[in-house]
């Protein structure tokens, strides 16, 4: 028996594994990978007794055991009725935990800063915040659905679950598969960010002193206007970063994901942060005019730092998506045939 | 063709119960996965892995069944065994099968002797 059919024997057995594990939940998969492992050697073990399985033997074996998805509905029956099934349902669960926590996490807390700077009465504070949790949570659940459903009705084939056994992609080593923790971060991020300008930018004000009025840093007309590109911004972040946790690997595709959310954000980030006076007046006027603030340039960089901050998103953006399509380039080794 | 597809389906059911009846019968004894599987097909009560696997995970959550990993042999296998609680639904379900399979047969059998009525009829 050649050593190179053996490990060929192997990698199958890898592979079909894998796409089985990858649709149950997190804290099963090792243990259902290790028991499946075992349950497949005592299978080839009992076909062929003391002889060396050839590729033949595991794929008949493996063929027994029916398609990865089959014998993943065996482990999650639930998934088959849902209207996300399984392998979508574990990163739509992920998703909408993660937004939904954001979201209500970003709300409670201007809530609390701006109980603390208008001090309203309890109730009508109270009131406000159920109010405000309402609406954005129905917004969040309903846009991650959507998103999942769209994945799951049309257009986005999973991977995994070849028609064929020749059709499954290799397991991924730990550098092919994208850093959960940065798209945990980015989504975190762009909700709070939505949260913040389109429900509380009153959050963001600089008190002068000497027993004067709060000055608001961003202009709420600005804010109301551009609402769209807020909003925007902070979906094609989520979608993005849904889709490359839902994906799990650097592939072609999710480069070209990538590569248009990162356009559409550069755009809308333009208009946004250039297009626009976002500072109030009085804001200006407090900068130009603090005599706390001795450095010129300082005062410049305050004043700029709508074009400062469009530079570095603009730069980070072209790194994102160049970086993307190299990691693609490198380590997409999915089947043709399993391209979508 | 359509009473084999009605036929096959009913079969199925009927199977269903059985199969976890058959499966907490053995496991009094600590087993592994594909030993079962053996020992049901030697006991009449064929089932496939592909079934047997993901039902042992689902007694276990249920409480019925525990397990544990056996590393010391040369491939690394889990063992089941029935519970305390598994144990009592297991009597209590023995109890019910040799009730209902005590009524089934004289159902089935008073069917005989009414068929057996009529040839003496005739």
């Amino acid at each position: 028996m050649e050593t190179r059919e053996i490990n060929r024997s192997q990698d199958l057995i890898s592979r079909y594994v894998y796409a089985v594990v990858r649709a149950l939940p997190r804290g099963q998969r090792e243990d259902i990978s290790r028991e499946l492992h075992t349950l497949i050697a005592d299978m080839l073990e009992e076909r062929c007794g003391e002889i060396t399985p050839t590729e033949r033997d595991v794929r008949v074996v493996l063929t027994e055991l029916g398609t990865p998805g089959e014998l993943a509905a065996q482990y999650d029956p639930r998934g088959e009725r849902c209207l996300i099934p399984p392998p979508y349902y574990r990163t739509y669960a992920f998703l909408l935990k993660l937004v939904i926590a954001a979201a209500a996490g970003g709300i409670t807390l201007s809530q609390i800063l701006l109980f603390f700077i208008d001090s309203p009465g309890w109730g009508s504070a109270l009131l406000r915040w159920i109010g405000l949790l309402a609406t954005g949570l129905c917004f969040a659940f309903t846009f991650v659905t959507l998103l999942f459903a769209v994945f799951s009705r049309r257009g986005v084939p999973i991977q995994e679950w070849g028609a064929s056994l020749d059709d499954l992609p290799p397991v991924p080593q730990k550098e092919e598969i994208p850093s959960k923790g940065e798209s945990v971060c980015g989504i975190v991020f762009a909700v709070l960010f939505a949260v913040l300008f389109l429900f509380f930018p009153q959050v963001f004000r600089v008190l002068p002193g000497g027993g004067e009025a709060a000055i608001p840093v961003f202009s709420a007309a600005a804010l109301q206007r551009t609402w769209p590109l807020i909003l925007g911004i902070a979906v094609l972040t989520v979608a993005y970063e849904g889709f490359s946790l839902f994906e799990g690997r650097y592939t072609r595709r999710l480069a070209v994901v990538n590569s248009v959310s990162n356009l559409l954000v550069a755009v809308l980030a333009s208009l946004w942060l250039a297009g626009r006076e976002l500072f109030t007046p009085a804001f200006v006027e407090y900068v130009r005019n603090s005599p706390d603030w001795d450095l010129p340039a300082a005062k410049e960089a305050v004043l700029n730092s709508p074009y400062i901050l469009l530079g570095i998103l603009l730069f980070a953006v072209v790194l994102d998506t160049a970086v993307t399509w190299w990691k693609a380039w490198r380590y997409d080794r999915l089947p043709r045939s399993s391209r979508g | 063709m359509e009473a084999k597809e009605v036929l096959s389906s009913l079969l199925l059911e009927l199977r269903r119960g059985t199969v976890v009846l058959s499966v907490l019968s053995q496991l009094t004894q600590p087993m592994y996965g594909y030993n079962l599987v053996r020992v049901l097909s030697e006991g009449g009560m064929p089932v496939e892995a592909n079934t047997l696997y993901p039902l042992l995970r689902r007694l276990e959550s249920q409480g019925l069944l525990k397990s544990e990993w056996e590393t010391g042999g040369a491939k690394p296998r889990k063992y089941y065994v029935i519970t305390e609680a598994g144990r009592t639904v297991y009597d209590a379900l023995k109890a019910h099968w040799v009730d209902t399979v005590g009524h089934v047969n004289a159902l089935l059998n008073a069917d005989k002797e009414d068929a057996n009525d009529g040839n003496t009829g005739d």
